[in-house]
């Protein structure tokens, strides 16, 4: 292992690597985590939008 | 198991290199936005806030505040994803990405911005201290900027650690009372302002420092935001490894630190807009009065406590990562050094050159990170690589991935072309395209054909290599 651990860390690395990779990992994310993510971004570009289009309107 | 291995388990799975069991993570979701929350509502925010509501007015600066931290921690919170699902660090997972000598590099980098950014955090404690010093009538050295301000900046400081020394349990425990509290106030603050002043009033007031180009103005402001957006990536695995699942660490990430701190950088920008300063300790009682004011005081330093307390935390866990037989208390000490900076205002006053910085360093780090993971290790890496003694797959050149820092050299040379912020100058395209946002793209494309042109063209090799090792 790359680090020098005390022994017993380092049997507990192992185990735990062992333990991930055999799939003992949080649940996975679901495609509607992304469509909720991207749904509020588009409200956060389209604020962006519409007020800097203001601001510009303003301007001219 | 006796019982001192299993707590010393325990220690290294909170406070060390251990990757976190599905059954030992604490955070839910509700917990996990406090705690993002937290984190997010302190200085910084009301700062940042404060400066956008200097240039430019109402409407353009919420659109700032909002696009500038939303879209940047939007693009780099697929990174949550990695941490979680591995129960790695931040400085553990990049090793996939960076390499471990680049990763430790990378770790450095963090460590010294980190220090900026605790200091800006007890600093504005100080600041907001010695206000509540002087309406209760106290000594009159612990109401001056220069002796008072330092000495509470650092007594939060030495609180902070304490609280930080105990682990994120306790920071958990700190952060479900203290965030409901602060987004109450922050909230009461928001809703009297427009009653008080009335919204019409409060949407049309001119900013008190505007650019000569109000283009110029928001371009700047976007820059400032996009800095506070990009800041957050060396710490989400801290945080992410913690989540329960996958969908907590990947949705709070991006709610916590992209949507929801924005309340307080918007009440920033309207106080700044009504009062005339963007210092969030000057506006507070005079746009709050006595009474409220002095509540919002308490609210800054009580903010600015809960986000001290997770950066220390933050710095700690990730040197641990790199000296793993240091005890705990070792690693808070490297956080010290953040109250040499704390002697004087110097660091907190150059707050908007700081966040310009920032921008361009995790901007660029940002790009090539989520680069990778998403187009090159597509959401998969080797756990025990990570932790292998010469990282396996992971090892790169020497230890580093060049084609990842060519990518960042050159997105630094684009940044700081489009944009000086030691002189605030701004290149050609700066008003039209700004600079960390397109700096992310533009390491991110390049790390991508790098690594098209080197890896796909010596992948016989690589497989040959990767098999071989396997196979041992």
């Amino acid at each position: 292992m790359r680090h020098e651990l005390d022994a017993a860390i380092q049997q507990e690395l192992e185990r735990r690597i062992q333990a991930i990779e055999n799939g003992e990992r949080p649940e996975p994310y679901q495609l509607q985590d992304w469509i909720l993510m991207w749904a509020v971004t588009a409200v956060v570009v389209f604020l962006f939008v519409a007020l800097t289009l203001n601001l510009l309107l303003h301007r001219a | 198991m006796s019982e001192s291995r299993e707590s010393s388990i325990q220690r290294e799975v909170y406070f060390g290199i251990l990757p976190v069991l599905r059954g030992e993570r604490p955070f839910g979701l509700w917990d996990f936005l406090l705690v993002q929350i937290g984190f997010g509502i302190a200085a910084w925010s009301f700062l940042v806030g404060g400066y956008t509501g200097f240039v430019l007015p109402a409407g353009s600066a919420v659109a700032a505040i909002l696009f500038g931290n939303a879209i940047p921690v939007f693009l780099i919170s697929v990174l949550a994803i990695l941490y979680n699902r591995y129960g790695v660090d931040t400085f553990i997972g990049a090793r996939a990405i960076l390499g471990p000598r680049g990763s430790n590099l990378f770790l450095l980098i963090f460590a010294i911005l980190n220090l900026g950014w605790i200091t800006i955090a007890c600093f504005m404690l100080g600041e907001s201290a010695i206000r509540v010093t002087a309406a209760f009538n106290g000594p009159e050295f612990l109401t001056s900027r220069t002796v008072g301000a330092p000495i509470f900046a650092i007594t939060a400081f030495i609180v902070a650690w304490l609280i930080a020394w105990q682990g994120p349990i306790a920071i958990r425990l700190f952060t479900r009372v203290g965030v409901p509290s602060m987004i109450l106030i922050i909230t009461g603050l928001i809703i009297y302002i427009f009653v008080a002043n009335g919204f019409s009033a409060v949407w049309a007031a001119k900013p008190p420092e505007p650019y000569d180009s109000p283009v110029r103005g928001l371009a700047s402001a976007i820059e400032w935001n996009v800095g506070l957006g990009f800041s957050w990536l060396p710490y989400i695995g801290q945080w992410a490894r913690l989540a329960r699942d996958e969908r907590t660490a990947l949705v709070g990430t991006y709610l916590g630190w992209g949507v929801l701190l924005n309340i307080a950088a918007i009440l920033g920008a309207l106080t700044a807009l009504l009062v005339g300063t963007y210092e969030p300790t000057e506006w507070m009682l005079q746009v709050g009065g006595p009474l409220f004011g002095l509540f919002g005081l308490f609210l800054l330093i009580l903010a600015n406590l809960t986000s001290a307390t997770v950066l220390i935390y933050s710095q700690s866990l990730s040197l641990k990562t790199l000296f793993p037989r240091w005890r705990w208390n070792w690693v808070l000490l490297t956080t010290v050094p953040a109250a040499l900076l704390m002697l004087t205002p110097t660091v907190y006053d150059s707050y908007t050159k700081f966040l310009s910085y920032v921008s361009f360093v995790m901007a660029a780090f940002g790009g090539v990170m989520v680069a990778d993971y998403v187009f090159v290790q597509r959401f998969h890496i080797s756990l025990r690589d990570l932790y292998e003694k010469h990282a396996g797959r992971y090892q790169y050149l020497a230890g580093v991935n060049w084609e990842a820092f060519v990518a960042i050299l050159l997105g630094a040379v684009f940044y700081f072309w489009t944009y000086d912020p030691a002189t605030d100058r701004a290149g050609p395209l700066f008003t039209y395209i700004t600079a960390g946002i397109p700096t992310f793209f533009l390491s991110a494309g390049v790390y991508l054909a790098l690594t098209f042109l080197t890896r796909r063209l010596s992948s016989p090799v690589q497989k040959a290599r990767e098999v071989a090792m396997e196979r041992s």
